[in-house]
């Protein structure tokens, strides 16, 4: 008797775990196996029926038939129950109830026993392909009816959340099981059944017998190439309508929410990706941008103001020289005549320059009059734009 | 030597200029290859402090400015085009991704949508400078010649995958009940 430890235990569970779970599958509901199929089993699969004694896996009672370790029992359900695959329930019950009779018609001896797994089989089988055909089509129709359906955004939620369930709970399951890369899918357990009842029909020794596993193999091909069938839909017509009807709509859906605020993108819980914008030259550094940025907006947004040009005061009065020529000639004489026009001149205008008093002091050259100089009386007139200074003159009336 | 790649100068320019560099382009492959990846998230990071994105489809970089409405007005089309698409029954999508769109078609689509005041307060208005501007930025890019239709690029999935994660998010607040006090 070896000395048992826990990673011994655990390494021989490792190691042999696919027997175990064979031993495990073909007790009865009393938890016992018969001596007659363990040697059957053990013989077949050439396991060293020591080791399950030493490791206690089995255990022999008086009839000759062998009990499972409820320990063990209770750790490989653990086990199963962990590893099994997420089905819903009538898919569940079906994948296991196929599971346990074909393991259940490998190891049987019995006559009776052995048709009445495979009636067992037939009926589940056939039940589970009508099933999911059944299914498929009402889910293509449903997936048509949804994909019409209406456009506002209540609607488009309902449809994303009816995709969500019939990918999660309908396509993904079904996907696994009829998956063959999975080793627990019914796809691969109907294989198996296959090629087993094909041996069989050759081997078996009784004609009734063969008989039946030959109608099985023919069954089970024929339910076979209806699973490819529905595989084939599934896999290019189905999800990738799911997928296209939620994808689509989750973007639809997501553009309306959108539109719903479009100018206040900061207040959605996603945030808007932004891209850089358009530079001629590069700014190395955000502080750089930063200062730059600073500076310039004191340039920006300036009032403008307009200064009108002063309209120049044009003063183009010139003294009319035959009324003043007429005035002189009745205050003859005169005798400071350049102050005489300062005089006239001063009651005319306030601005009195140059011009108007070279114009007015003019008349001097007229003939009508006779001008004499007094030596050395100069004096000065202070004009608007000038000073002059001029002699004193007296004026007569001329004789001729 | 500094580690650059020869079209470094180009890379920077275009990205730097907002503009998507789409898988196919050689400057695509240069910027995807080992060590230029992780040179050149480091160097838009620390010299812009722009995060470089790389996709399976385009590249391009993602600035901080919350003050740019770029993208903003580019959503704004593609959401209206979207929906105009989707209300005559349309596959949006496939025709999006597949199809090239008559510029004028599009144009008196957007004015007879009943949403037309939004385009009144953005650059769409400008239609043709509009296209002009993200024919630059690589997401569209005419047809022919004649600048009469255009049709999207790759970069437009930026877009879509926006409003996906946008319409999880306001799954989640429909799923979740909010809790009173």
């Amino acid at each position: 008797m070896i000395r048992l430890t826990a990673t011994g235990i655990l390494r021989f569970l490792l190691e042999n775990f696919d027997f175990i779970e064979l031993l495990y599958k073909i007790r009865r509901e009393d938890d016992s196996i018969s001596g007659e199929e363990f040697q059957k089993v053990i013989t077949e699969k050439g396991f060293n029926e020591n080791k399950i004694y030493e490791y206690r896996i089995l255990k022999p009672i008086s009839n000759g038939d062998l009990i499972f370790n409820p320990h063990y029992k209770k750790f490989i359900e653990f086990l199963l129950k962990e590893t099994s695959l997420n089905l819903p329930e009538k898919w569940a019950n079906q994948t296991q109830l196929i599971n346990e009779s074909f393991t259940k018609l490998q190891v049987t001896t019995n006559k009776q026993e052995i048709k009445f797994y495979i009636r067992e089989l037939r009926n589940t089988i056939d039940e589970f392909v009508t099933d999911i055909q059944d299914n498929l089509a009402q889910l293509l129709k449903d997936t048509e009816a949804v994909k019409a359906g209406d456009k506002d955004t209540d609607e488009l939620t309902k449809r994303i959340l009816k995709a969500k369930d019939w990918i999660n709970f309908f396509v993904k399951p079904l996907n696994d099981i009829l998956d063959k890369n999975q080793t627990q899918s019914i796809i691969n357990s109907i294989n198996q059944l296959m090629r087993y009842s094909n041996d069989r029909k050759y081997e078996e020794d009784d004609y009734e017998i063969s008989q039946l596993y030959n109608h099985l193999y023919f069954f089970i091909d024929n339910a076979n190439k209806e699973l490819d069938v529905i595989i084939k839909h599934l896999v290019n017509e189905l999800i990738p309508l799911l997928r296209k009807i939620e994808g689509d709509s989750l973007i639809l859906s997501g553009f309306i929410h959108f539109l719903n605020n479009p100018f206040k993108p900061d207040e959605l819980p996603v945030p808007l990706t932004i891209l850089p914008t358009r530079r001629k030259n590069f700014i190395y550094s955000q502080t750089f941008a930063n200062d730059a940025s600073l500076y310039l907006d004191q340039f920006n947004n300036k009032q403008t103001y307009f200064f009108e040009d002063e309209k120049p005061d044009i003063d183009d009065w010139i003294p009319d020289s035959e009324h003043y020529k007429e005035l002189l000639k009745k205050q003859l004489p005169v005798t400071d005549f350049y102050q005489w026009c300062f005089e006239q001149l001063k009651e005319e205008t306030q601005n009195i320059n140059v011009v108007k008093f070279i114009s007015l002091a003019n008349i001097i050259h007229e003939k009508e009059f006779y001008a004499e100089f007094q030596p050395n009386q100069n004096f000065t007139i202070e004009l608007e734009d000038a000073f002059i200074t001029l002699p004193k003159v007296k004026l007569y009336a001329s004789i001729s | 030597m500094l580690p650059f790649p020869d079209t470094h100068r180009e890379i920077t320019q275009q990205l730097l200029n907002g503009r998507f560099i789409l898988q196919g382009d050689k400057l695509f492959d240069t910027i995807k290859e080992n060590g230029n990846k992780e040179m050149y998230y480091d160097f838009f990071k620390r010299s812009f402090d722009y995060e470089l994105v790389i996709t399976t489809e385009y590249i391009y970089l993602k600035s901080n400015n919350s003050k740019e409405t770029n993208t903003r007005d580019f959503t704004i089309f593609l959401a209206l085009l979207c929906r105009e698409l989707y209300k005559d029954g349309k596959d949006f999508k496939r025709e999006i991704e597949t199809e090239s769109f008559v510029i004028e078609e599009i144009q008196n689509s957007l004015n007879d949508s009943s949403k037309k005041e939004i385009i009144e307060y953005t650059d769409i208005k400008n239609f043709i400078d509009f296209l002009n501007a993200w024919q630059r930025r690589n997401v569209i890019e005419f047809v022919g010649t004649g600048k009469t239709k255009f049709r999207f690029t790759k970069a437009v999935h930026l877009f879509f995958d926006y409003a996906t994660t946008l319409a999880n998010e306001k799954l989640k607040e429909v799923q979740t009940p909010t809790t009173e006090q």
